[in-house]
């Protein structure tokens, strides 16, 4: 048996004339909390439910540990899902829920019983075993959607934007809880989702999707500090977007042409004179009174001083464009909008983009 | 809105009311009457009619007789016009206008067309006339109502239910069961009582489609081409408070379920 | 802390509860696997037996009412093939005896809802916009209670009113109005007011729910712009309203055709209905079913046209009210 819960080789998969997956290739280890992430209708959605069985591929194969399941129903896949209404059963209580996956299994009375306090004791949820759904919080509900798909110990798990329902508050809160059951109880989590914070804060890999196909697929360090396309640097985290002609490449390191400035940064690769893209974060644009010793420098007026609460957000026309920074906001108070400022970054923090 | 037309609109309402109740309390009223006479005035009352109604084997036979049908007939819709609901549910597939065309069909068909249809249809499959060709008349005809109530309550299901339970591990068929099942018992329970009354009401297919046993609307039809009786006053009297009381509840049931 | 893994006991399968008993038993499973596995199947195993019980009973007794109108005898006699014929169509159109009940039959169909309607508008709209929301159904309710007693209980209710001795003539002479009693019944306003009071229910529920669906804010925001209460109903309430005497026009229509019992206890022989003409060739014995199964298609497809034309003229008149 391999150590892959999960391999989808080649998956094609079209709803009339629109493709949602085209040629989707994926490995995921076990124990992994894995996040697809992405702009609704991306595929990222079309691919959970291949794995739960609710869809079927126009081509390409699906295996569960090592298993082809791609001809299997979603009543003989060892997969769970948490759906995004949660799906409880309304006219069972809380105990009857966690139980209903428990029975089909073929359990004994007693090890159901067993099973039940167990999980439920473990999602705090012992108080509410024999309450109803619409007689608990949403936060509530979603724990105990969670217990049920747990229960029957599935090799995988699927969220399908589990926390969408919930308030802000409450979703952060859950977010962390979430991250900690994934790694108490060792299970794969294959959780789908277009809020990028939510995929930062809890994942242990990024899946970016577009367009029925994978943009990039690593940690979620690589995917903010590293992004390989200009998708992924637009759509993880806020960033500034300069438009330019590559100049040289080498090492690593190479330069791009703006507005008749050489900007040198991060590049992987290309022909001179080319479109690209570079993406510089926000926080990593150093805003100063003088011209400051960065590797980049441009200079402007200040437009916005925005307070951010932690922060302040800058916002700086140049001869190019509209620049963003942000700095911590206790030393940044003294800039009046209107007045001339200097924005310098270092190479390594843009990253250069083939178009 | 003017006071005068609102003035209209209240009397409209109330007039309304009065056409409708008036002659059913003047049955009511004559049921207790205590003469043979039936018409006004009444001078002194009695519920000797009640005693004679139900003493009266006739009747009490052509009740029994039509609730057998109603019920089996229902068993019969219930299980056909559900099954049509969950197919139709399906959001399309080649030839859903079709089937949901041919569901609605018993429906929009005038009484005495589809009494007749019958008629014609039971001699075809060699079916005499009778209890049995009377059932599957009603059968026919109430699987429309059922599968539009049904529908309804269907169609506000989130489909998640289903795939949650598939999820688990039951098949399409437990899922239907455990989930679907309990979802609709509200509309299942009013359409079943909506059908029952439909078909202990109906008179012109059990007229066309029956022997010599009569139900109890073609007995009273009978009874009624032949001159009044204050039984049968009485015996109306009787089934209109159980029949009325039946489909208020169904009625309200339902209403209940669509808003909630 | 680790949740353990379950991989279910060997089990004692009297230990299960029912459903786990069903799910896991072996004769279940194969039926499942065989029948339920693929998206295919399970289609076909939802789809096949309704299918074949709308056609065969919602379809198949009108298809064979059509085949055996084309006949020239029906039930066959013994030894003789029945014979293709369309006698029994043009014996329609030959013989004014039919054909003046099918005339008055949808004369009186024809009025009849449109008198329906008007009468029962009223009191939907009255229901809907001017009772309060809580006490609505209340209403409703009450008008329902004659509904549920059935045809032939509230025609004779409706006899109690009409006869000679019947209330409405009672109380015309107790006022004075009359001294001898005004023979109602055996007449067609005996039968229309029979039929209004059987049908005038179907047209009050659809017309009551496209009401009630329509926001009291439309009106107050034509009240705004200067509409005054007549332009209000004809521009705002009448055309928002047009599913509901749709549908209920249709419905008391294809009622009131079809309705049998009325004109024979209500009727007299000047107001014989199409109905009771088709009745009448499945009284005698056999040989006359044809032309009964002819006459009743020619009635039936008459009925669902002029519902259909109906139905296209409300569409194209909710387009036009919409530009």
């Amino acid at each position: 048996m391999t150590d892959d819960v999960v391999h989808i080789d080649r998956v094609t998969k079209k709803f009339g004339k629109i493709t949602a997956l085209d040629e989707m290739n994926i490995k995921i280890k076990r124990g992994e909390f894995v996040t697809f992430l992405g702009p609704s209708g991306c595929g990222k959605s079309t691919t959970l439910r291949i794995l739960g069985g609710f869809e079927r591929p126009d081509s390409g194969t699906v295996y569960l540990s090592g298993q082809d399941v791609t001809r299997l129903p979603p009543n003989r896949r060892k997969v769970n899902m948490v759906f995004q209404d949660y799906a409880l059963f309304p006219h069972m209580t809380v105990r009857q829920n966690v139980a209903f996956g428990l029975e089909l299994k073929g359990m004994g009375r007693s090890a159901i019983d067993a099973r039940i306090t167990e999980i439920l004791s473990f999602l705090e949820l012992m108080p509410l075993i024999d309450r109803f759904p619409d007689q608990i919080s949403g936060g509530q509900r979603q724990r105990a959607a969670l217990a049920r798909a747990l229960a029957p110990d599935p090799d995988l798990l699927l969220l399908d934007e589990p926390l969408g329902a919930l308030d802000a508050r409450l979703r952060a809160q859950v977010q962390i809880e979430l991250k900690s059951i994934q790694r108490s109880t060792g299970k794969t989590f294959f959780f789908v989702t277009h809020d990028q914070d939510e995929a930062l804060t809890m994942s242990d890999r990024i899946v970016v999707m577009n367009g029925g196909k994978i943009e990039q697929d690593g940690t979620p360090e690589d995917l903010y500090l590293r992004p390989k396309t200009r998708f992924v640097a637009e759509f993880i985290g806020e960033t500034n977007m300069l438009e330019g002609q590559l100049g040289t490449v080498s090492n690593g390191t190479g330069a791009m042409e703006w507005q008749g400035q050489t900007l040198t940064g991060i590049a992987q690769k290309g022909t001179p004179g080319q479109p690209v893209h570079a993406s510089i974060r926000l926080e990593r644009v150093q805003i100063s009174p003088e011209k400051p010793s960065h590797d980049n420098v441009v200079s402007g007026r200040l437009v916005n001083s925005l307070f951010k609460g932690n922060r302040r957000m800058f916002e700086v026309k140049t001869p190019g464009a509209t620049l963003l920074a942000t700095a911590p906001e206790n030393d940044s108070t003294a800039y009046l909008p209107g007045s001339e400022v200097w924005l310098g970054w270092n190479r390594d923090d843009m990253i250069i983009l083939a178009d | 809105m003017t006071r005068h037309t609102r003035l209209f609109m209240s009397m409209a309402y109330w007039g309304f009311a009065i056409y409708l109740f008036l002659p059913i309390t003047i049955m009511i009223a004559m049921s207790f009457k205590d003469s043979k006479f039936i018409g006004f005035p009444i001078r002194s009352w009695t519920t000797d009619w009640y005693g004679q109604a139900i003493a009266n084997g006739e009747f009490v036979s052509a009740t029994g007789y039509s609730l057998l049908v109603a019920v089996v007939s229902t068993a019969i819709s219930m299980v056909m016009g559900t099954w049509l609901a969950v197919l139709l549910a399906r959001k399309s597939f080649w030839g859903r206008g079709v089937v949901f065309a041919l569901t609605m069909l018993p429906a929009v068909v005038p009484g005495i067309i589809s009494a007749i249809s019958f008629r014609i249809y039971i001699r075809l499959i060699e079916l005499d006339p009778g209890m049995v060709a009377i059932i599957f008349g009603h059968a026919v005809h109430n699987v429309p109502f059922v599968a539009l109530v049904v529908g309804a309550r269907l169609g506000t299901m989130p489909r998640s239910h289903t795939e949650a339970a598939q999820d688990l591990g039951a098949d399409p068929l437990i899922a239907f069961l455990r989930v679907t099942v309990p979802y609709l018992k509200p509309a299942m329970v009013g359409g079943a009582v909506f059908s029952l009354l439909l078909s202990f009401d109906d008179f012109v297919r059990s007229f066309f489609l029956g022997s010599y046993e009569p139900t109890l609307p073609v007995l009273l039809f009978s009874k009624l081409r032949s001159g009044m009786s204050p039984e049968i006053n009485a015996i109306s009297t009787l089934v209109l408070i159980v029949t009325a009381i039946l489909g208020l509840w169904a009625e309200r049931s339902m209403r209940r379920m669509n808003k909630g | 802390m680790s949740l353990s893994d379950t991989t279910p006991p060997p089990g004692d399968r009297n230990d299960m509860p029912f459903w786990g008993r069903v799910a896991t038993s072996p004769s279940y499973r194969r039926f499942s696997d065989a029948m339920l596995s693929s998206p295919g199947r399970q289609f076909a195993m939802l789809a096949v037996i309704p299918i074949l019980w709308v056609l065969l009973t919602h379809l198949g007794p009108l298809l064979q009412m059509f085949r055996v109108s084309l006949l020239d005898a029906y039930p066959p006699t013994r030894d003789i093939a029945p014979q293709f014929t369309t006698e029994h169509y043009g014996l329609f159109f030959k013989d004014q005896l039919f054909f003046a009940p099918f005339m008055r039959t949808l004369v009186f169909s024809l009025s009849l809802t449109l008198i329906t309607l008007v009468v029962v508008y009223p009191v939907a709209y009255f229901l809907a916009r001017h009772v309060k929301r809580n006490n609505q159904l209340l209403f409703l309710m009450l008008l329902l209670i004659p509904f549920w007693a059935g045809e032939i209980i509230r025609s004779y209710a409706m006899m109690l009113m009409l006869g000679n001795n019947g209330a409405i003539n009672l109380a015309l002479r107790a006022v004075g109005l009359i001294d001898r009693p005004i023979p109602f019944m055996y007449t067609n306003f005996a039968v229309s007011f029979a039929i209004i009071y059987l049908t005038a229910l179907y047209m009050l529920l659809p017309l009551y729910s496209a009401l009630e669906k329509i926001p009291q804010s439309f009106s107050e925001a034509a009240a705004d712009l200067g509409a005054g209460p007549l332009k209000r109903f004809w521009r705002v309430t009448l055309p928002l309203s047009l599913d509901g005497v749709a549908s209920g026009c249709t419905l008391v229509f294809l009622i009131s055709t079809g309705i049998y019992a009325v004109p024979v206890l209500f009727g007299g022989p000047s107001t014989t209905t199409f109905a009771e003409t088709i009745a009448g060739f499945f009284h005698v014995a056999g040989d006359r079913w044809p032309t009964g199964a002819a006459f009743s298609i020619i009635m039936l497809i008459t009925a669902l046209t002029i519902t259909m034309v109906f139905n296209r003229l409300i569409k194209m008149l909710q387009k036009e009210k919409h530009r």
